[in-house]
């Protein structure tokens, strides 16, 4: 098992490797640059712009080197814990990302939970109650949560919140909490405009989740050893839980790994419609602009998100499943 | 100092079980019926119409007897012993009669139909004083949770003992248990987790699982069908023997009357949800009443039937050879006898690592195919017998290509042309796919759920670019009319049809291509007794009519001496004798031909298995035979080799053994 994890480590490297480089790639596929946009828009504005200080713009930014360079000279930077500097902001990465960082964390975890708290009772009922009205109804709610698109749902919800209480429930806590330093009132505020983001953004993934727990432990329910712990006499609620469930879960372990680099980036739409200050609007926006090395990093702490989050399942399922610890290195 | 200590525990757990011996010593002087089922009905909802699974029925279990229910797949037997349980699926239902359970004879009746399947009554007796183990010792236990957990999970549910499942006090119960059963070593078992154990040992845990609490009855549900024949006579005697040592009665469900007559005192013989007939195992073996008793046992094949007599299925099918294929697939048909598969030496490897600990593994090297060379004459049957894991599979994965072979040979003879396929190019191989196809053991699993009958027949040609789209369609349709199937099918997805027919789809699938030679991995392990007959008589009619050789895997010797001409016997990855068919059965000369000859049950009360000498016998441990079929020094492998003893028979024996020795011996 150690050694397994040290293997799995030194493989993350050539893929972070990779994974830098397709970011690069695609960050300066489209024409031009931070700066010919930038005189662009003061073009846009009617300003005059002097060339001496675009030619200086350049080579502050490191934007007149040659492609590899300014691809060694960020991902240098990177591992060293410098993001780079964002020139929309004028300020460096770290401090734009981590002032939304904490806002994103929490709403993240807040629709995870309600995710969880909701699906799996939902599910287990489904599975266990099978073709019953009860499971009828829960999957065609599932389902309509699922074909809805959360911005739809967001707009909609917008408006009766409007219409019908009269609140407006964009933003994360009322304007004027933002940028003050924590308080009760302002930690109300943002527990307030918690709820409907948390539902919004939860809808499709509750939805989805009870799908796969139904499928995953209806799979399981048919299994002979299921029987066999009937037999001996268990009663049937524990027999659900060890079993069947505990089989089932597979799944939703192998899922962590996709989740921590959701938890950071969120659910872009979402945020945009309903204008949290979270950091997904922050990315669209980078790339819009070709912020070259906020949007850069971002993608590459995604990136190394997903690759760690990825090991910690494996490293999980390891230990959760005799079958996938003992069976490893068989060969034909 | 382990041993010894291993040897008083087993002494504790007699003793403690002498509690249960006490009352079977009551039992025997006048047996009461620890189960009475009285008119039993019950039905599955299908979809809002009720379907009769168990009709009337009504029989007893006799306290510390052995009752036998036999019927083949559907006949009710199954669900009969899950309404004893209380473990219904949720679709089925008792819908009148009564099941009456007496533990002791002074009991009052309690009628376990009236009570609902998660009445604390109801609970407490399962696992507690009735208890299952299963056909499928693969999947019977949970793969996540250790042994010791699942055993010591029954015994806490139904004993007060301090601790947990875990604990001490239950812990030392388990691994008393283990041992009765008969695990080499128990204190390592414990911790193990099935997928560690073979199938066999897998079956002692679930056994050791159900007796845990010394229940007074046992159902035994196809104890040993999934088992070989050598480690079904080991199971067979171990629950004989702690059938005894523990007073209980048992429930046996088998299709097998060969099991039934080693085991039995009674037998109940059900068709479709009724009981056809019943009584002591004397009456029903030596004086048969019901037409389809009578059926059942003739539609098994046995050792003691004539060589070549014809086995009576049940449902005879009528197949018909199209046009297209009548006057025999094989080109070389006029060639009879020659010869058309050699295979020399062939050998493979496997590496099995194991995790040690935290860190690094150790690699052993498994021989699973060692030096194997036989040849397969044209328009013959080739059969190969061997307990599971001798490499039977694997020689014939190797022989399709499925696996890559270390070394050896395997020639293809054409004419005067001969092509090693162990060593042709894909391009090439793509070709001899044509004249060498597969029929595989599971029919369930071997067919995509996902495909109409249709495109699974079709599947091949198109492979191939064998005709148009039209002409595949008619061309399937024929295939079908072939087994013994309407084309009314094509149209259906394999769900619909039975373990026999999906089996003739199988057999279908692989002639589409028209192939010379059928390689057969235990066609008919997985069906039923009565379709067996059925399968096996449709291999035998369709090898003579399209001039078909068959190779056939099997582990049980009366199929392989039913449908084979010649016979390899396989064992630890090597070929230990081989002898045209009537040689082999009259005059096995190798010691494991004569012990694999002796475990096979008979459906006869004359030739009772010989259980003593199984009992503490797991199969685990290596095996030697003496002096002229084993080298003295296992490194002197090279020296082994297969002596001829007629033109048809060959032993593997030390080198310079002369046929006067082996005979003697």
């Amino acid at each position: 098992m150690f050694r397994y994890i040290l293997t799995r480590c030194a493989a993350m490297i050539p893929t972070l490797i990779l994974a830098s480089l397709v970011i690069f790639t695609i960050i300066q596929l489209p024409p031009g640059d931070y700066v010919e946009t930038y005189i662009g828009e003061l073009l846009a504005s009617g300003e005059s712009v002097d060339m001496a200080r675009v030619e200086y713009l350049r080579a502050e930014y490191g934007l007149d080197q040659p492609m590899w360079k300014r691809y060694l000279l960020w991902i240098g930077n990177f591992v060293t814990g410098d993001f780079g500097y964002s020139f929309e902001y004028q300020r460096p990465v770290s401090e734009v990302v981590g002032n939304r960082l904490w806002l994103t964390i929490l709403v993240s975890f807040a629709t995870i939970i309600l995710t969880w708290v909701i699906a799996f009772p939902i599910g287990i009922y489904s599975a266990t109650h099978q073709y019953s009205w009860g499971d009828y109804g829960l999957t065609f709610f599932g389902l309509l949560g699922l074909a809805t698109p959360n911005f739809l749902l967001a707009l909609v919800m917008m408006y009766f919140a409007q219409t019908i209480f009269g609140v407006s429930i964009g933003g994360l806590m009322d304007a004027e909490y933002i940028d003050q330093p924590m308080s009760w009132d302002k930690f109300k505020s943002i527990l307030e405009h918690l709820i409907v983001p948390t539902i919004v953004i939860g809808t499709s993934g509750t939805a989805a989740m009870i799908r796969r727990i139904r499928a995953n432990l209806l799979d399981e329910l048919q299994k002979q050893y299921v029987t066999t712990a009937r037999a001996k006499g268990v009663p049937p609620f524990k027999a659900l839980v060890k079993y069947p469930l505990r089989m089932s879960l597979n799944f939703f372990v192998a899922d962590i790994g996709s989740l921590l680099p959701a938890i950071i980036s969120g659910a872009e739409i979402v945020a945009i419609v309903l204008s949290l200050q979270t950091t997904g609007p922050l990315l669209i926006a980078a790339l819009q602009s070709q912020d070259m090395y906020l949007a850069g990093s971002f993608l590459m702490f995604l990136a190394t998100l997903t690759v760690i989050g990825v090991l910690l399942s494996d490293i999980l399922l390891g230990f959760l499943d005799p079958r996938i610890r003992l069976t490893g290195g068989a060969s034909k | 100092m382990v041993l010894e200590q291993g040897q008083s525990l087993r002494d504790k757990t007699i003793a403690a079980q002498a509690r249960g011996a006490d009352i079977s010593a009551d039992a025997t002087a006048q047996p009461h019926d620890i189960i009475r089922i009285d008119d039993l009905h019950i039905s599955i909802d299908l979809k809002g119409a009720d379907l009769d699974v168990v009709r009337g029925t009504s029989f007893r279990i006799p306290a510390g007897k052995t009752v036998a229910l036999v019927g083949e797949s559907g006949s009710g037997k199954s669900i009969l012993s899950q309404a004893i349980l209380g473990i219904l699926p949720n679709v089925a239902r008792i819908k009148s009669g009564s099941i009456w359970y007496r533990e002791l004879p002074d009991d009052a009746p309690l009628d376990l139909a009236k009570l609902h399947d998660r009445a604390p009554e109801r609970v407490a007796l399962r696992g507690g004083k009735m208890s299952i183990i299963f056909q499928e010792p693969m999947t019977s236990l949970s793969p996540l949770h250790t042994i010791g957990n699942q055993i010591g999970e029954a015994f806490k549910l139904h004993r007060d003992v301090p601790g947990g499942i875990e604990g001490d006090a239950t812990r030392a119960t388990v691994v008393d248990m283990l041992d009765l059963v008969g695990f080499p070593n128990p204190e390592a078992a414990y911790s193990m987790y099935p997928m560690e154990l073979s199938g066999g040992l897998r079956q002692r845990a679930m056994i050791a699982m159900a007796l845990i609490c010394h229940p007074a009855l046992l159902i035994a549900d196809e104890p040993t069908t999934a088992l070989d024949v050598s480690m079904q006579a080991r199971i067979l005697a171990l629950l004989k023997s702690l059938q005894e040592r523990l007073g209980m009665a048992v429930l046996l469900i088998t299709h097998d009357l060969g099991v039934v007559a080693n085991m039995a005192d009674e037998v109940v013989v059900m068709y479709h949800g009724q009981i056809m007939e019943a009584g002591t195992r004397e009456a029903i073996f030596r004086d048969p009443q019901h037409p389809y008793l009578k059926a059942l046992l003739e539609a098994v094949p046995d050792l003691s039937m004539g060589y070549d007599e014809k086995l009576q299925s049940l449902r005879d099918i009528d197949h018909e050879i199209p046009a297209s294929m009548a006057g025999g697939v094989s080109a070389g048909s006029d060639h009879d006898n020659d010869l058309l598969l050699e295979v020399k030496n062939l050998s493979k490897t496997f590496i099995a690592k194991k995790n040690k600990g935290l860190f690094g593994k150790t690699a052993t090297k498994v021989h699973a195919v060692d030096d194997v060379s036989f040849e397969v004459r044209r328009g013959e049957c080739f059969g190969l017998v061997g307990e599971s894991g001798c490499g039977k599979t694997t020689t014939l994965k190797l022989l399709v290509r499925a696996l890559t072979s270390d070394s050896g040979e395997v020639l293809w003879h054409e004419g005067r042309d001969s092509t090693d396929l162990m060593s042709i190019s894909d391009n090439q191989l793509q070709e001899f796919r044509k004249k060498l196809q597969m029929v595989f053991q599971d029919p369930f699993s071997s067919l995509s759920p996902r495909s109409t009958v249709l495109n699974i027949l079709r599947e091949p040609l198109e492979v191939h670019n064998i005709g148009n789209s039209e002409e595949q369609k008619q061309y399937a349709a024929e295939l079908l009319r072939l087994v013994g199937l309407t084309p009314t099918y094509l149209g259906r997805y394999p769900h619909s049809f039975s373990g026999g027919q999906r089996q003739r789809i199988g057999i279908a699938r692989a002639l589409a291509l028209r192939p010379q030679l059928l390689v057969l991995d235990e066609p008919v392990s997985a069906l039923d007794v009565s379709v067996q007959a059925q399968v096996l008589n449709l291999l035998k009619q369709l090898q003579a009519e399209l001039g078909l050789t068959y190779i056939f895997i099997s582990h049980n010797l009366a199929v392989v001496r039913y449908i084979a001409d010649r016979i390899g016997v396989m064992y630890r990855g090597q070929l230990v004798e081989m002898a045209a068919r009537r040689e082999l059965f009259e005059n096995p000369v190798h010691p494991y031909t004569k012990a694999l000859l002796k475990v096979v049950p008979h459906a006869d009360l004359d030739h009772p298995l010989d259980f003593e000498a199984y009992e503490q016998d797991t199969g685990e441990g290596p095996v030697h035979f003496p002096a002229p079929f084993e080298a003295s020094h296992p490194d002197d492998d090279h020296t082994m080799t297969m002596v001829r003893l007629s033109p048809t028979h060959t032993v593997r024996a030390l080198a310079g053994t002369t046929p006067a020795d082996l005979t003697q011996s």
